[in-house]
């Protein structure tokens, strides 16, 4: 194994750590906001890749240009489903909304495969398999569009959550809802935003995998425990911590490959998950209760 | 004393009453001479899951040989035609969900034959449950050392299919018409069938003066490939051998693209088969080549294949083959049997010595409960997989080579 290899492998599992956040942002924003755990945010990812699918075939409209469309109707439809479906669980303890986030998750697989068949789908463009060669290591365009997207949109999920109001008004009733609603804010509302927002990035998510891997109707189960590995690595709720876990994790999963071969990438990346987790319980950014 | 008696007769009329309705149970369906309403057979195939490309033509493969039979009258059982009740679950491509889904069929069921499912994974799960059960099972898409590697004392389960120690052979005889380095770069699922044909490729390449430079074996639903793609490159591999799932296959040969490796030839085994692959990747799979065992040559295999995209839309795929041939065999194993007790059945699955659409079968010719059928060469070539090695007859196209 030549240090090429050892590099090449920690470079893009790094850039890869990209696409792991921007799929588990929607989980954190969720969690962090809520405290629900979004079980059914794998099928949204997985609902994106289909519809970006079809519009591609409609349309014959770029996979990422089809997000101006996406995004907005991904965005109605999380709102949708928090509005008329959860909001009216949240106050009925914690399994409540879990287990309907578990039948919505069932329910959305078998529409898939009601709709789009079993069929393995993929969103291929002129650029999706193009590479760049940075000093002697091709680097897939894909991973580095991720890596970027990953940043731009955590900082601008950041700025939001601390710049406006209603970004303020998530923190708020985040951390009481009763005293954010005496302040005038109506945590249902918020709620419904938080989970329109994070469907939002489920398009992103969702276009960004169908771009560089393949899917089918069950796909979003993988990517839904790779989020939580993030999310919880990162600091429960933690916006820039998903940043860094996604890094880290992509790295760690890099480097496992390289050093021990492609079959042990994920053993090591749940290694240095467990040893995180023994060394800070909250994860790497999140706050300590004690 | 009086009541003594009475109560005496009253439990005898109940104990003959007993008997004469166990009698009759008995009879209900599951004795030679007897016909029940239906014959109830099934099978749990992958609907859902990573591996649903193969369920799909498993389904039509399936549905269709029982359609046939029931246009037919159905299957003459005793002194009447019985119709025959096909149920299918799906096992989400799970072997515990095609272990259950066979329990199921079974026990609350009562199928009185089965089918199997698709790859060794799922195909062992469910025969394991037919063999203990004690129900015929005939099954295809299960590699035969892979089907033997779990047992070699079947006793209710056939399998057709290839045998991957001829199988593998047949990329290194391509390989031998064109000019390459030699140098191979073999990629193998942790599969059963993974495992077994990696070990065959690695035991054949020396045979055929070729050199395995880099093996990498890694768990289905593996996302990132890139560590093993930059060893094989590096390594010099002109050649790419494959055995892997269709999703991961299709990940696979997009980051080779991406990362800019590019062999000479490359045989996707297994994921590559179903036309989703060409679909899912379009020109950038053209030139890719996947063993073969069926390809509709005969006027018989061309209606098949005519039947199948008419009524489905689809391409085929050689899936609709071995799966309606195994139906097809269970049923006329039935149908000679006349009855619908395991060990008739058993029996006549047994002497099976016919030609069917996918060529001749016979369980006793090579290794005990296994018809082999013969591998060719195919190659995706404008959206359709063309013949273009085939040592036991014709060929259909030339072979594309280098990839384009």
């Amino acid at each position: 194994m030549s240090s090429t290899t050892l590099i090449a492998g920690l470079v893009t599992g790094l850039l890869l750590g990209g696409l792991f956040a921007i799929c588990a942002l929607g989980l954190s924003l969720v969690f962090g906001i809520m405290r629900l755990v979004n079980v059914v945010h794998g099928e949204l990812l997985v609902l994106a890749a289909y519809l970006n699918f079809t519009l591609g075939r409609w349309a014959g409209i770029d996979p990422l240009l089809s997000l101006l469309i996406l995004v907005p109707i991904m965005f109605g439809f999380g709102f949708l489903i928090q509005k008329t479906i959860l909001n009216p669980l949240m106050n009925k303890g914690d399994e409540a909304p879990l287990l309907t986030a578990f039948g919505l998750s069932i329910i959305a697989q078998n529409l898939f495969l009601l709709i789009w068949k079993a069929d393995t789908r993929s969103l291929n463009t002129e650029y999706t398999g193009l590479g760049l060669p940075v000093a002697g290591i091709q680097i897939p365009l894909m991973y580095l569009l991720e890596f970027v997207i990953a940043i731009v949109l955590i900082l601008l999920v950041h700025l939001f959550m601390r710049k406006t109001f209603l970004g303020k008004a998530m923190r708020a009733a985040a951390l009481d809802a009763d005293t954010a609603r005496v302040m005038g804010i109506n945590p249902k509302f918020v709620y419904a935003f938080t989970y329109g927002m994070g469907s939002a990035v489920a398009a992103l998510g969702g276009t960004l995998i169908a771009m560089t891997f393949s899917f089918v109707p069950t796909t979003g189960l993988v990517w839904l425990l790779n989020g939580f590995v993030v999310v919880v690595l990162g600091g429960l709720g933690s916006v820039f911590g998903t940043l860094g876990a996604g890094f880290l994790l992509g790295a760690a999963e890099g480097l496992g490959g390289a050093i021990f071969g492609t079959g042990y990438r994920e053993l090591v990346g749940y290694i240095i998950f467990l040893i995180v987790l023994i060394m800070r319980p909250s994860g790497l950014f999140g706050r300590s209760n004690g | 004393m009086v009541r003594k008696g009475r109560w005496k007769k009253r439990v005898l009329m109940m104990l003959c009453l007993i008997l004469v309705g166990g009698m009759l149970a008995g009879c209900s369906g599951f004795g030679q001479g007897s016909a029940p309403k239906e014959i109830v057979i099934g099978a749990s195939i992958p609907m859902t899951g990573a591996l649903s490309a193969f369920g799909s033509y498993e389904k039509w493969g399936y549905e269709t040989a029982v359609k046939e039979v029931n246009d037919a009258g159905g299957i003459q059982i005793g002194n009447r035609k019985v119709p025959v009740k096909l149920i299918l679950y799906d096992d989400e491509s799970r072997p515990e969900k095609a272990t259950s889904n066979v329990q199921r069929l079974v026990t609350r069921d009562k199928a009185v034959a089965l089918l199997g499912s698709a790859t060794p994974p799922l195909v062992l799960a469910g025969a394991e449950v037919a063999e203990r059960n004690k129900v015929p099972f005939v099954t295809g898409i299960a590699p035969i050392r892979a089907f033997l590697s779990a047992r070699t004392d079947w006793q209710y389960v056939w399998d057709i299919f290839f045998d991957e120690l001829n199988m593998t052979q047949v990329p290194f005889k391509v390989l031998d018409q064109l000019d390459t380095n030699r140098k191979v770069a073999l990629f193998t699922d942790n599969e059963a069938d993974g495992v077994q044909m990696g070990k065959l490729w690695n035991e054949f390449a020396p045979q055929y003066n070729y050199e395995i430079v880099y093996h990498a074996s890694f768990p289905v639903g593996t996302t990132d490939y890139g560590d093993m793609i930059r060893r094989a490159q590096e390594a010099g591999a002109e050649i790419v051998i494959a055995q892997m799932i269709t999703p991961d296959v299709i990940s696979l040969w997009k980051q080779m693209e991406t990362l800019g490796y590019k062999p000479k030839a490359a045989f996707l085994e297994k994921g590559a088969e179903p036309v989703e692959f060409y679909e899912a990747l379009g020109k950038s799979a053209e030139g890719v080549m996947v063993s073969g065992y069926w390809y509709p040559f005969s006027e018989e295999g061309k209606q098949l294949r005519e039947r199948f995209e008419k009524e489905t839309g689809n391409t085929y795929s050689q899936h609709i083959a071995d799966t309606y041939v195994a139906a097809k065999v269970l049923l006329d194993a039935i149908a000679r049997a006349g009855s619908t007790k395991a060990e008739d059945i058993a029996k006549a699955i047994d002497e099976t010595d016919k030609e069917y659409v996918i060529g001749h079968i016979n369980f006793k010719k090579g290794e005990p409960h296994t018809s082999e059928l013969p591998t060719f060469m195919l190659q995706w070539q404008n959206g359709d997989t063309q013949v273009v090695f085939n040592e036991h007859g014709e060929t259909t196209a030339d072979i594309i080579f280098p990839l384009p």
